[in-house]
């Protein structure tokens, strides 16, 4: 229940375009080329986290649902990260 | 069915400045067991992509550079500013002013719909530069995942113009909240996907 | 509704649906080698040694099945009534359901009947001849998937317009069995693929969507059961 937390739609939305951004030019510039593609999986999981938090509001439900969606971040966080790595 | 509605959001830009008093699952709990069967599906799919990739990573990359990741950023920046508008129109039912709940939808669909357009376009170049499902493994599923997504996207503009409609007649109660919100629920699901379909599918590089 | 309804018989129509799944794991996957199918990479050679070697079990396990296929229309009936205790008798999303269970039986009797056609004489067809039932039948048993999505859809909506303070059907499972609906829906690619998870032995295709369609029915007969109890409790006080 932390009021600081709670951004407006429209400082959502920004944040999620800037990092967005962020993550396109990782991918086009970086050398470090598994680093990059880590990074940008990271980031579209840092992304999912915020949709989930404050669009879908999930900041302020019941734990078990908010739980559950987190357990799926991770879940298929660690899937991608980890097949990509494991090449 | 009848969980605690929030209390009315203050009017203006920074709608969201105040919270609901109490835990409080926003939309019909039963809408929840689609979403979360859903993104159980696309795990799958992640899962049956990444096992792909692991086993022939030439293969994949050689098929993800033919990829237009110009369109795919396009496409999770229309996503992204739709679900802006969507999250808007939910504050807005919630304050009962029922022509900002009816604009933001409006523009939900609207922005949305660049998602479409996009989408047919990237799937007519591919045809034309004659790839196919059947071309590759990468291909399938990129065909499969990304036209499986593009069902509910459909299925989601079709729920938002019918909101459009109930913005119009119905009054905007807590029953109306509640409709409002599964759908945006819905909606933020079809954009959560896409964001990690979009690197998944169009940023993977592979380092050789 | 106001209207008093006789019950009897409604259970015994209900527990068809396990009783259709029961047979059709044992008769149909065990028996009938169909669980999980041979895959549509294998030669004919392969799937006329499966017919030719196993002919009698695959006749007993195809005969039974057809015999109790009809047990999912019963099923499909008891879901009906109890529907109709929701939504009234003249909705037509009991009409939906209805049909939805009934014609699901159609396309299940006939494939059934390919594969018994198979096992009947199967020394005297060709290999590729018994090929093509084999990827006959699958074809058809798969690519029917829309007829049960308009029963799963039909009494979902249904269940869903519940305005008990409790409902019969939880909202859940309502929404669990459109979505099971739904997703029938990767069956379309299922035609364009001899191997892989959409092919007809894949992960999606033959082992998600099935299981997730075997998870529906028991769930849904257990919840009939209770409901058909709680209406005749409403019954009694009204």
């Amino acid at each position: 229940m932390n009021r600081i937390l709670h951004l407006s739609p429209v400082k959502v939305w920004a944040l999620l375009v800037a990092v967005t951004l962020i993550s396109w030019v990782l991918t086009e510039d970086s050398d470090a080329v598994r680093f990059g593609a880590t990074a940008v999986i990271l980031i579209a999981a840092f992304k999912i986290n915020m949709v989930i938090g404050h669009f879908m509001e999930l900041q302020w439900t019941p734990r078990p649902f908010r739980i559950v969606l987190s357990l799926w971040l991770i879940l298929v966080t660690t899937i991608i990260i980890g097949g990509y790595w494991y090449v | 069915m009848h969980e605690p509605v929030h209390p009315p959001f203050s009017a203006g830009g920074e709608a969201s400045a105040c919270q609901p008093e109490s835990p409080h699952l926003p939309g019909d709990s039963g809408v929840w067991t689609f979403i979360v069967a859903d993104m159980g599906a696309f795990a799958l799919f992640f899962l049956l992509f990444s096992i792909g990739r692991m086993a022939a990573p030439e293969l994949y990359e050689s098929s993800r550079i033919h990829l237009n990741a110009g369109l795919g950023l396009a496409n999770t920046l229309i996503l992204l500013t739709s679900s802006l508008f969507m999250a808007r129109a939910v504050d807005a039912a919630r304050a009962e002013r029922r022509s900002s709940v009816v604009n933001n939808l409006l523009l939900t669909i609207c922005i949305g719909s660049g998602f479409a357009a996009t989408k047919i376009f990237e799937y007519i170049d591919k045809a034309q530069a004659g790839f196919s499902p059947l071309t590759n493994e990468f291909f399938t599923y990129y065909f499969a995942f990304t036209g499986i997504h593009f069902l509910h996207f459909a299925i989601g503009i079709g729920a938002l113009s019918w909101m459009v409609g109930k913005a119009r007649r119905d009054t905007l109660d807590q029953r109306f909240v509640i409709w409002i919100e599964s759908v945006g629920c819905y909606w933020h699901m079809v954009d959560l996907l896409w964001i990690m379909l979009f690197p998944l599918l169009y940023l993977l590089r592979w380092a050789g | 509704m106001e209207q008093k309804v006789d019950t009897r018989f409604w259970r015994l129509c209900a527990w068809n649906g396990p009783l259709f799944m029961g047979v059709f794991i044992i008769f149909w996957g065990i028996m009938g080698h169909n669980l999980p199918p041979y895959s549509a990479d294998l030669p004919a050679s392969d799937i006329a040694a499966y017919f030719r070697e196993n002919a009698n079990q695959v006749r007993t396990g195809m005969v039974l099945a057809m015999t109790f296929t009809i047990s999912y229309c019963v099923w499909g009936l008891a879901i009906a009534k109890v529907m109709e205790q929701v939504v009234g008798k003249d909705n037509i999303l009991v009409d939906l359901e209805k049909w939805g269970a009934g014609l699901t039986v159609v396309p299940v009797l006939v494939s059934c009947s390919f594969w018994l056609t198979g096992a009947f004489r199967p020394e005297a067809l060709p290999d590729s001849v018994l090929q093509m039932l084999y990827d006959m039948a699958w074809l058809l048993i798969d690519l029917a998937y829309s007829i049960t999505s308009v029963q799963m859809f039909a009494l979902g909506a249904a269940f869903l317009m519940d305005r008990r303070q409790q409902p019969l059907v939880p909202k859940w499972l309502a929404w669990y069995g459109i979505w099971v609906g739904f997703m029938f829906i990767a069956e379309c690619l299922m035609p364009f693929f001899k191997s892989g998870p959409f092919s007809r032995s894949g992960t999606l295709n033959y082992w998600i969507e099935f299981s997730i369609w075997f998870v529906w029915c028991p769930t849904l007969t257990y919840y009939l059961l209770r409901s058909i109890t709680r209406i005749e409790q409403e019954q009694a006080h009204a």
